[in-house]
């Protein structure tokens, strides 16, 4: 009896094992909404990078290996090619990290350029562009609050910042930040209970952003004064 | 006076006669074979064959070798050799020469005609549209590129184009030899996809295996709002089986892409090439047949 | 077993042939067996890979190695002088353009060959070879092409665009990759028929009537969601040449060319959101120059500047504004100089007289 349950479980894993080595191949595509819901902008240094454009690709590993696609992206007006990457997604680190041939190339098609790459493997991938303007701006929250964890959605500059650690100083890795980019954060009050706030304009809670237009890296205070 | 009008006369009769037997002397291959003025051996040799001629003519012989001349085999499982570069091999009364002639397979399944062999029967003149592409092709010297003996197969086993494949052709070479045949043959239908075969063991251009590797060739495409478009090999049923190309955020237009694909795997039959829109709409689509 | 070897080394042996010298001429390298007058079957299938470039080159000379300077080796050299001179005869190589010669000492670059071929690069040759033409299309313009091309053309568009109208259909940002703005002296949009890419590049001589003799550079242009011009131009220019005024362009392919130059200008305008808006995008327009420049909006989304602008007399802007709440606000065809002596704020007041008493309200803003 044993014998038999045993050997129906391997036909059963067998079957499954070859089912999934001849996986439909399938290309999604990845929005900007996706990547501030499910993932971040940041790079394996943990710099937030800009996220043009992204895709899943699904399939039979070997396939991909014999084939590779090629992935072509029209070229996009004022972004140079030497300054984009694409860039894999690691979900161990939650970060953007390089690949073998992850270099973009200038390729034609007729009179049409594109910069192309050619993907062996299956993953999510994005075409990120580096930031060129580097600095952080402190989100001071008002005395009795912690963060415990945040997310920065910047969709203008294609930034999605996220943290896990415990604070009172919120340190987002932009010189500037827009007051259209959204925050969400789980905020522990002292005394213990836990508060979320989802998807707050920064320019709602920091409305000084407007009398000085050209600072950068400041220190600002979150006010709920017009929270409710 | 009679005598200075027999001058006159045999002068003139002997200026006919000898402008008569320069022009009967410049002959090609198939007439001096019918009219016995040269006898001819042919053996294979290296990138041809090697021609021996005597002259049987009591003058001397200009022997014309056209491309487009096919020395055909005894035995008819054996590649029959097309000429692909004219020759003109002059003779004088009784010399015998022996001439390299460039050739071309005219005959796609057929076995390769080994060193030495020298059961070759006598030739005959190809289908004139054959011969007419061959004599454009000449000057651009590519006889020795798999693109010529893809063209004369095209003529002898009516190979579509789409086995026109570059081989070991440059990209100008290869251009050079379409524009050539287009013009020449400006009804047949490009299927728009080129198929790689499988090199023979010697990578004798002449040796048609027949295994497809790869495909390439263009789709044509029509995008009427932007989108993500995925270029597959789809199967009869339309199962995408090969992701080739992806390309994001493609702003409306009419399009073509290049593609290409690795095809030894999957078995003989007919598939198509297809661009999907993200929603898995078809936008252009290419039948294939491998 | 011998032969088989033989044939199999013929076949997997690649012809080599050096990289040609100064004087575009390329050599390769025989030998002949010990003692004996004529090629081995190996060497001579060598020389078949290029016999035909010797058939076509302009100028051949063979170079024969005497070995030594006994009577025995010169019998062997004469006779391999007969090898080659019976060779020249078989392959039709001219006499006025095919020399031997016998040399005495060693081939540096092979001293185990017994003879030296040296030919005219046959790619040289063959540019020779193929005839050039000149195609006039009935519209004006003309193409310097290889007679195997011209048929291509037959069915070939070249369309100069010229108004602003034509070029605002284009979408065409007149702006370079570095953002610099440009002055764009003509656009041409070419259309080979079937798409076609020819083997080597074509000589378009666009006529350009009305224009003054220039230099400039010369894009192809990037097509994506408006035309942008790529970073690395090439130099152009126009020059009168049979009365006419010509741009000279070289090209293998469809596509939109222009010829541009960098804008002398230097002015910036910046623009400053009103309070509780932020900018999401921003263009300036002109007719004249004809300029169409998109505005480098700050990260923060709270200004917006253009760049190298002329005058600003004949500049008129559109601002795509946001507002917390997401609402879109739109002002369009403002002249740049009334947009920067009055507030932003003034002209969405214009647009909705009731915003500013409600705007704090409304909006949500803790000011």
């Amino acid at each position: 009896m044993n014998i038999r349950i045993i050997f129906s479980i391997l036909l059963v894993h067998v079957g499954l094992q070859s089912h999934s080595q001849t996986n439909m191949p399938c290309v999604r595509e990845i929005s900007f909404e996706e990547v501030a819901a499910r993932f971040n902008t940041h790079n394996d240094k943990r710099a937030p990078m800009t996220f043009l454009s992204g895709f899943s690709v699904e399939g039979d590993a070997k396939s991909l290996t014999k084939n590779p696609m090629q992935v072509m992206f029209n070229p996009i007006a004022n972004v140079q090619r030497a300054d984009c990457e694409l860039m894999r997604w690691d979900p161990v680190t939650r970060v953007w990290a390089k690949f073998s041939g992850n270099q973009l190339k200038k390729s034609s098609e007729g009179s049409k350029m594109f910069w192309s790459a050619g993907i062996d493997q299956s993953g999510i991938f994005a075409l990120m562009k580096e930031i060129p303007l580097h600095g952080e701006t402190n989100l001071h929250l008002p005395e009795g609050l912690t963060s415990e964890e945040w997310r920065y959605v910047q969709p203008n500059l294609g930034v999605v910042c996220e943290s896990y650690s415990h604070c009172q100083t919120l340190l987002i890795p932009l010189p500037a930040l827009s007051p259209m980019a959204q925050i969400t954060m789980k905020l522990r009050k002292v005394g213990g209970t836990v508060e979320t706030i989802s998807h707050m304009p920064m320019g709602v809670l920091v409305g000084d952003f407007w009398k000085k237009p050209d600072a950068v890296n400041q220190t600002w205070d979150i006010s709920f004064a017009s929270v409710k | 006076m009679r005598n200075l009008k027999i001058i006159f006369l045999g002068v003139v009769m002997g200026l006919a006669t000898s402008v008569a037997f320069a022009y009967a002397a410049h002959v090609d291959i198939g007439e001096a074979l019918k009219r016995n003025i040269i006898r001819c051996q042919a053996v294979k040799a290296g990138s041809g064959i090697d021609l021996t001629v005597s002259n049987l003519l009591h003058d001397s012989v200009y022997l014309e070798i056209g491309s487009g001349w096919i020395f055909p085999t005894a035995d008819p499982s054996m590649q029959p050799q097309v000429v692909s570069r004219s020759h003109m091999i002059c003779l004088s009364e009784g010399e015998e020469r022996r001439a390299r002639l460039l050739t071309l397979c005219g005959n796609a399944p057929g076995r390769v005609v080994p060193m030495g062999y020298a059961n070759f029967l006598k030739p005959a003149l190809g289908k004139s549209e054959m011969v007419a592409m061959l004599r454009e092709l000449e000057p651009y010297k590519l006889d020795r590129k798999n693109i010529a003996q893809s063209i004369v197969w095209h003529y002898t086993n009516g190979h579509s184009m789409a086995n026109f494949h570059p081989g070991n052709s440059n990209m100008e070479e290869y251009l050079t030899a379409m524009h050539v045949f287009q013009v020449n043959e400006p009804s047949v239908v490009d299927p728009g996809y080129r198929i790689r075969y499988r090199e023979s063991t010697n990578q004798d251009a002449a040796v048609f295996s027949g295994a497809s590797e790869e495909i390439e060739g263009h789709v044509s495409f029509k995008v009427n709002e932007t989108t993500n478009c995925l270029v597959a090999l789809l199967d009869q049923q339309g199962k995408v089986l090969k992701p080739l190309k992806y390309v994001n955020e493609q702003q409306p237009g009419e399009f073509e892409l290049s593609f290409n694909s690795y095809v030894f795997d999957l078995p003989k039959g007919n598939y198509s090439v297809a661009v999907l829109d993200k929603n898995g709409m078809t936008l252009g689509e290419l039948p294939v047949e491998i | 077993m011998k032969k088989c070897i033989v044939i199999l080394c013929v076949l997997v042996t690649p012809a080599f042939a050096q990289e040609p010298n100064n004087d575009g001429f390329l050599s390769f390298f025989l030998r002949f067996d010990d003692r004996e007058s004529k090629l081995s079957a190996f060497e001579e299938d060598k020389l078949l890979d290029y016999v035909y470039d010797l058939f076509l080159s302009e100028s051949v000379i063979i170079e024969l190695r005497r070995e030594g300077n006994s009577f025995a080796h010169d019998e062997l050299t004469a006779q391999r002088y007969n090898y080659f001179s019976e060779m020249c005869s078989e392959y039709q190589l001219s006499e006025s353009t095919t020399s031997i010669r016998i040399v005495n000492s060693r081939f540096e670059e092979d001293v185990q060959a017994h003879a030296r071929i040296i030919y005219r690069d046959p790619n040289i040759q063959k540019k020779v070879a193929r005839k050039e033409v000149v195609f006039t299309h009935p519209n004006g313009w003309r193409a310097q092409c290889f007679d195997s091309d011209a048929a291509f053309l037959k069915g070939a568009q070249v369309r100069i665009l010229r108004s602003p109208e034509e070029l605002n259909q284009l979408n065409l940002l007149t702006v370079d990759e570095m953002g610099d703005r440009l002055e764009v002296l003509a656009v041409v949009a070419l259309t080979l028929a079937r798409d076609t890419v020819f083997p080597s590049p074509v000589k378009f001589h666009i006529p350009l009537h009305g224009m003054a003799e220039v230099g400039c550079m010369e894009y192809a242009l990037m097509s994506n969601d408006e035309y942008s011009f790529p970073v690395n131009g090439g130099k152009a220019s126009v020059k009168r040449e049979d009365g006419l005024m010509l741009w000279k362009l070289d090209t293998d392919r469809s596509g939109v060319y222009v010829i541009a130059r960098k804008a002398p200008d230097s002015q910036v305008i910046k623009f400053v959101a009103p309070y509780g808006y932020a900018i999401l995008s921003g263009y300036a327009t002109s007719s004249s120059p004809y300029m169409s420049v998109k505005a480098a909006v700050s990260d923060n989304q709270l200004s917006a500047s253009f760049h190298n602008m002329p005058e600003i007399e004949h500049v008129t802007c559109e601002f795509t504004l946001i507002d917390l709440q997401g609402n879109l606000c739109t002002i369009a065809a403002v002249p740049a100089k009334m947009l920067m002596n009055e507030s932003f704020l003034s002209f969405l007041r214009k647009k909705d007289p009731v915003l500013p008493e409600n705007l704090v309200a409304q909006k949500g803003l803790n000011h």
